[in-house]
């Protein structure tokens, strides 16, 4: 066994990790920003909880300042942000952790899957100089939501399935890892059930055939891209297909990232939807964005841009060839939040 | 409670059974729910499997508690036993003590388990000392290491115990295997 990373070995990979990402965003013309991370208004997410502080919250992510930003004519940035999210503890979990967010406007999916590539690269060698032992990412693949689901289970899952087919699927994924099938009552309104049961795939998914086939081939990084519709969040739809794209190193995944939607009404009713399924599942709804929606409809609007973000903690603890969060983090298990 | 204070040790209640979460992982993929994953045991039976709850989910909490008691004595079907801090005694089935029977002597201190105030198991110590009261004659000048000989101790219980273990002597025993652990001086 490695011997365990000390206090000042770590800071040295914190150091060389965040000024490799910043010098290669700076590189390719983006300016470094820092928004406010207590803020009036967060995404409103179905699964990722904020930590409150009186009126505000503290960040989940910086997205909807960064892209108030965009509105405002400033035109590509990037910012390295502390965001919280509540109850998130595991060895690639922490409820506070760092996130590189950048925008490219204008900018695609492809653009952003590049940067991460390049940024993995960069970080991987400057902290292999300063003593860590990256895990080597030989090549990069990029997978279509349904092809990689059929690559995984050997089963075709068609982008138009009935909600019942999907529970079936759900339940079907769910039963392999001990997990009790979805209630028989869902949401009422049909587009936030879809949205239920479009979330509870994706994670059954995930954790039975996605995590398992990336573990087997490790050292290929996996960039998942043209998601369901439902699961869209903040992306914009072409074809039928969200334009989101998740990036995984060695079996993590380390970001995730957006063609960016850029109609207010259309971002307004999703929020809605989310804050219905969050009241589905008995967790509060939070405050719909205004700010925001009202930033996409001012002047010219949101550019059209692509935006990323990336776990830094996650990055490092690859980079530094560690398998937890805890062994790479300067602050690990401080227990400040919980 | 909501499943996102699940940890270990928690004590759930499932299917009218109480269950202790042994074993917990969290794992979240992208956007999506979040998966606590389990391995939880019954704390009736001692069967353990793997169980996933879904964020959002509400899960009940089990009423268990756990009184330290001293073993009496047992008439073959119940075994009597005393809390040590109240006095009060507790009549338990042998069929909640099971094969733990065979380390249960005089005065031994152990944990009992109460769910919906029924005892539905016993916890052992660890070890437990007790006095051969039979062993098989050792073989002078058998040293040779590992060599062993069947041997009784006071609760009836046979093992295996080294050859220089006379009657009459006091050793330990780990409750988990039954195995001979040491020689203890009086």
């Amino acid at each position: 066994m490695k011997p365990a990373l000390g206090a000042r070995a770590r800071a040295k990979i914190w150091d060389a990790g965040l000024d490799a990402i910043r010098r290669y965003l700076r590189q390719e013309g983006m300016v470094e920003v820092s928004t406010p991370w207590c803020a009036e208004e967060v995404a409103i997410e179905p699964y990722i909880e904020p930590v409150r502080v009186g009126d505000r919250c503290l960040i989940t992510s910086p997205e909807l300042w960064m892209k108030r930003l965009l509105c405002a004519g400033v035109g590509s940035s990037f910012q390295v942000a502390h965001v919280l999210r509540r109850g998130e503890r595991g060895a690639v979990h922490a409820p506070e952790f760092h996130l590189a967010e950048w925008y490219r406007a204008p900018g695609t999916l492809g653009d952003l899957q590049r940067d991460v590539e390049r940024v993995v690269a960069e970080v991987s060698a400057r902290v292999a100089a300063v003593g860590g032992t990256p895990r080597p990412i030989d090549r990069w693949e990029r997978w279509s939501f349904f092809e990689l689901f059929e690559a995984t289970t050997g089963e075709v899952l068609a982008p138009d399935a009935s909600p019942a087919q999907l529970r079936a699927r759900t339940d079907g994924l769910g039963a392999r890892l001990g997990a009790p099938a979805l209630p028989a009552r869902g949401p009422e309104d049909p587009a936030v059930e879809a949205l239920w049961i479009w979330s509870a795939l994706l994670s059954a998914w995930s954790d039975v055939a996605l995590q398992p086939w990336l573990e087997q081939r490790r050292s290929v990084g996996v960039h998942l891209e043209e998601f369901p519709a439902d699961l869209a969040a903040l992306a914009a739809v072409r074809n039928g297909r969200a334009r989101r794209s998740e990036s995984f190193a060695f079996g993590v995944e380390i970001a995730n990232g957006y063609e960016e939607l850029q109609c207010s009404v259309e971002q307004e009713s999703r929020f809605e939807r989310v804050n219905a399924l969050r009241g589905y599942q008995g967790a509060p709804a939070l405050p719909m964005p205004r700010r925001f929606l009202a930033a996409l409809r001012s002047g010219h609007g949101l550019p059209d841009c692509a935006g990323i973000a990336l776990g830094v903690d996650r990055l490092l603890m690859l980079a530094a060839g560690v398998d937890s969060l805890d062994e790479v983090g300067l602050c690990a298990g401080s227990g400040l939040v919980s | 409670m909501d499943v996102s204070d699940l940890k270990k040790n928690v004590k759930l209640l499932i299917d009218g059974n109480p269950w202790m979460v042994t074993d917990f992982q969290f794992v979240k993929p992208g956007k999506g729910q979040g998966l606590y994953k389990c391995k939880i045991k019954n704390m009736i039976s001692g069967a353990v499997v793997d169980r996933t709850w879904r964020s959002g989910e509400k899960l009940e909490t089990a009423n268990v508690e756990s009184r330290s008691m001293q073993y009496l004595f047992t008439d073959g079907v119940q075994y009597t036993f005393m809390d040590s801090e109240s006095y009060d005694q507790v009549e338990i089935a042998s069929e909640v003590v099971g094969d733990d029977a065979r380390f249960l002597i005089d005065q031994l201190e152990v944990e009992v388990l109460f769910f919906q105030n029924r005892a539905v198991g016993v916890t052992l110590p660890g070890h437990v000392v007790m006095e051969v009261t039979e062993a098989e004659p050792g073989v002078k000048g058998d040293t040779a290491t590992g060599a062993t000989k069947g041997a009784t101790v006071q609760s009836g219980l046979s093992l295996q115990v080294p050859l220089f273990i006379k009657e009459g002597e006091l050793i330990k025993i780990d409750t988990r295997t039954g195995d001979y652990v040491e020689r203890v001086n009086r």
